[in-house]
């Protein structure tokens, strides 16, 4: 064992060096770096055999420890270029490119949006669901992305879909006219149910997916029970707002608020939220309460739409208010939509005219008349009127309804006269009382103002002015029987509320309010304190003589065995609109309140021309079919036996 | 790690002790000098013969080890200092590495978790809407006379008056569950 200076190392000592193989493998690790020119005499490189130095062959570890230090240098050379050239692109990508590329990448990776938030679902009283949102798809086709022809694409899509057909075309057809009308983008089916969108996403020809259809996911307005209680509950338009009805009024109320969230792309490609907004994942499970009884709308609709087709009338609406806090059970207005596909529909029947629309009332208002004047305590139920059947006032004819039937009745108590709706009758019991009181009474009940439901688009009744009212007899004595002013049907019903509650005047509403899922309420709207209009004592009174119109008077049709039932008939002249009063177009109504004993709800029909009736034949038995299924659903016991 | 493998004899460390006995007395020489000997100016005549040689003789030479006890105190505590760095270094590496896995897993698990709730609520929307579509379904069709339903109507309804509440003696045993409830409010049994 020696030691070699060359390899700085201990050999043993029968270690030869061969030359032959040392070049060999030097020469073959020039030609691979080809650092040494073939070219060059070999005596001028490092490598060089001289003659001499094959001698002396000791002189080369000098030469080497020179080509080791070159080539360090070369190394080191190599490894600063590299490393300056990274410096200067990261200078590059780091500093001047800097913004545009942070910009890049935010705009790839992280997605500003404001998540789907659905709008609060409606309920009825009994929590049955009126609306709610629900996911549908629109379905658009790519015919430039598609992977099987459109024969087959076509005549798989064709069964799953509802196609609108002309004439001459099968669905099938239809679907290949669509698909050869772009390359892409073509709108195939809208407002897909989720069961379809899935079998439409699962498609498959051959074993293979289609390609080249693409499902966009959106919220829309689902009315389950269609048009049952479309003129409360109104629609959502394309744009998530609120259009009519509840779903307009309260639109503070069902949309549910959220801020936008970022989210950001993270490894494994799924978004996730970059900054978390507290609520964001916790939606309140609250929802809208309505006041308004899923069964009873059903009754008052299927009642209301049977005597409209009946007696082939224009339009008409039933209200049914509980009495007692205003909570209106039902509220039904005929011609109505399905909110499901209100663009259908004509833009006149999205209002409710139950409270956009006035209407000269007619003798449903005597009763009121009549708790006015017994309130100035200028009648009493048993102070005798003479009714002469037709009188002439400033030049104009007043005349009962039945006067060619009927003729003069002679005395009449104002029982009697609320009984048979007397006009004459009505015109004396109102002008015992002087004209400015009686305007003054007019305008305490809220006349010339609304009844401050929760439903859009109310409109104000209408009164003559003061002086007008008070320097003319003949409007005192129109209004005495309903006519000369108008109110919506959605206050008249207010109006007979207080003669059921014992005087007060409670405002009609819809909306119970915010409810979570275990029913407690999280927020209910203010109402105003009732105000007292009527003593208790004069509302019985009246009650009791509304009482006989039903048993023995006009309103007969509203008779229901064993139950004690007051009401009132109306049927009105409809004022021209040039002025005047038309001859055939009538407005009849009926309005009943159950029971007497102990007055609670209070049932309107009102129908606007029919062909035929009166108030009494028209409207009267509509309320008692409502007043029959109000007895089955609040399980009111009969009194009478 | 350099510092560990230097023999204490390099010039630096050298200089602070009791110099060597020199190479021509001592037999002892250290591996670093034998060394520079070797690698030293080469001379023309040197040939491959005398290299030989003078390893074999060489060979014989005692080397020292470098000597633990000797290490000046600044170099020990470098070195403590250095294996408390590496571990704090490995340590912190497997924290970070750790919290990147959790972020990570985290992240997943949210999106998971997210996307079977966005579904949840999918599907409650889809169920209450199809439960109500089928009452509004069975109500149409309960109005069909040929279905045989017919309204409820008050004539057909038979009201029952409620009993009027009678407390009688032989009731009492029955009535012990309610005795038990309203103790807490009561005056105490036995009185």
């Amino acid at each position: 064992m020696s030691y070699d200076p060359r390899f700085d190392r201990y050999r043993s000592p029968n270690f030869k060096r061969t030359k032959q193989a040392g070049d060999s493998l030097r020469d073959s690790f020039a030609a691979r770096t080809g650092w040494e020119k073939p070219a060059k005499p070999r005596s001028s490189g490092s490598f060089g055999r001289s003659p001499q130095q094959t001698a002396t062959s000791w002189g080369r570890p000098v030469e080497r420890l020179k080509r080791s230090k070159f080539r360090l240098w070369a190394v080191w050379a190599v490894l600063m270029l590299g490393g300056l050239g990274l410096a200067v692109n990261l200078f590059y990508l780091q500093v001047t490119r800097a913004p545009a590329l942070r910009k890049q990448a935010e705009q790839q990776q992280t997605l500003k949006t404001k998540p789907f938030v659905p709008r609060r679902p409606i309920i009825d009283r009994a929590g049955n669901v009126l609306a709610i949102d629900r996911q549908v798809y629109t379905l658009y086709a790519h015919p430039k992305l598609f992977n099987h022809s459109k024969a087959e694409i076509a005549a798989l899509l064709a069964p799953m879909l509802a196609i609108e057909l002309s004439p001459g075309t099968t669905s099938e057809t239809e679907l290949i006219r669509r698909f050869n009308l772009a390359q892409s983008g073509i709108t195939i089916a809208e407002s897909l149910p989720q069961e379809v969108a899935d079998r439409v996403a699962q498609m498959q020809i051959k074993e293979s997916l289609v390609d080249g259809l693409e499902l966009l996911r959106q919220q829309q307005r689902f009315y389950p029970q269609q048009e049952l209680a479309a003129d409360i509950l109104g629609y959502v338009d394309g744009e998530r707002k609120g259009q009519a009805g509840v779903e307009y009024s309260q639109q503070n109320l069902l949309e549910r608020s959220m801020p936008s969230i970022q989210f950001s792309r993270s490894s494994n490609g799924n978004w996730v939220p970059d900054r978390l907004t507290a609520g964001f994942v916790q939606l309140d499970d609250l929802k809208l309460q309505l006041t308004i009884d899923s069964r009873l709308q059903r009754a008052a609709r299927t009642a209301l739409k049977e005597k409209m087709k009946q007696h082939d009338a224009k339009r008409g609406t039933v209200i049914v208010m509980d009495a007692r806090n205003g909570e209106l059970l039902s509220v039904v207005a005929e011609p109505s939509y399905d909110p499901n596909q209100y663009f259908n529909f004509d833009l006149s029947r999205y209002k409710n005219w139950a409270v956009t629309d006035v209407y000269e009332p007619g003798s449903t208002f005597k009763a009121i008349n009549v708790a006015i004047a017994l309130e100035a305590g200028a009648v009493k139920p048993n102070s005798v009127f003479k009714d002469e059947g037709r009188i002439y006032m400033d030049g104009w004819t007043i005349q009962n309804s039945d006067y060619k039937v009927a003729g003069a009745r002679g005395p009449s108590t104002v029982t009697e006269i609320l009984k048979h709706s007397s006009n004459v009758g009505m015109v004396h019991v109102m002008r015992s009382m002087k004209a400015s009181l009686y305007y003054q009474a007019l305008e305490k009940l809220g006349l010339g103002q609304t009844a401050g439901t929760d439903l859009p688009f109310e409109v104000t009744s209408q009164l003559k002015n003061r002086e007008q009212f008070i320097n003319s007899p003949v409007e005192v004595a129109t209004t005495a029987f309903g006519q000369g002013f108008s109110i919506t049907p959605m206050q008249l019903v207010q109006l007979n509320g207080a003669l059921a509650n014992g005087g007060k005047l409670v405002t009609p509403h819809v909306v119970r309010g915010l409810f979570d899922r275990d029913g407690e309420a999280y927020w209910k709207l203010p109402r105003p304190v009732p105000k007292q209009v009527f003593s208790p004592e004069t509302t019985k009174q009246v009650l009791e003589m509304m009482e006989t119109v039903v048993d023995g008077g006009t309103g007969k049709a509203a008779q229901i065995p064993g139950y004690r039932i007051a009401g009132k008939t109306g049927t009105a002249q409809k004022a021209k609109a040039g002025g005047g009063y038309s001859d055939k177009a009538i407005i009849t109504s009926f309005v009943g309140i159950m029971p007497v004993e102990a007055p609670r709800y209070v049932v309107l029909a009102v129908i606007d021309e029919p062909k035929d009736g009166s108030g009494g034949t028209v409207a009267a038995p509509i309320v008692e079919s409502v007043m029959e299924a109000l007895i089955s659903i609040e399980k009111i016991a009969p009194s009478k036996k | 790690m350099t510092a560990a493998i230097r023999s204490p004899d390099s010039p630096r460390s050298r200089s602070g002790r009791k110099p060597a006995a020199g190479p021509a007395k001592s037999k002892v020489t250290s591996i670093a000098r034998a060394r520079r000997a070797k690698t030293g100016p080469v001379l023309p005549n040197y040939s491959p013969a005398d290299e030989q040689a003078q390893a074999r003789s060489s060979a014989s030479v005692l080397k020292v080890l470098p000597d633990r006890q000797q290490q000046p105190v600044w170099l020990r505590s470098l070195l403590q200092a250095q294996r408390a760095s590496s571990v704090a270094a490995v340590m912190l590496l497997a924290g970070a590495l750790s919290l990147y896995g959790l972020t990570v897993y985290g992240e997943q698990r949210w999106s998971q978790e997210y996307q079977k709730l966005e579904t949840l609520r999918l599907r409650e929307q889809q169920l209450s809407a199809s439960s109500e579509v089928l009452k509004h379904q069975l109500a149409k069709e309960a109005q069909n006379p040929e279905t045989g339903l017919a309204p409820q109507n008050p004539g057909d309804t038979i009201f029952l008056q409620p009993a009027p509440e009678t407390r009688s003696p032989v009731a009492a045993p029955n009535s012990e569950p309610a005795l038990k409830k309203g103790a807490g409010v009561e005056t105490p049994l036995g009185y």
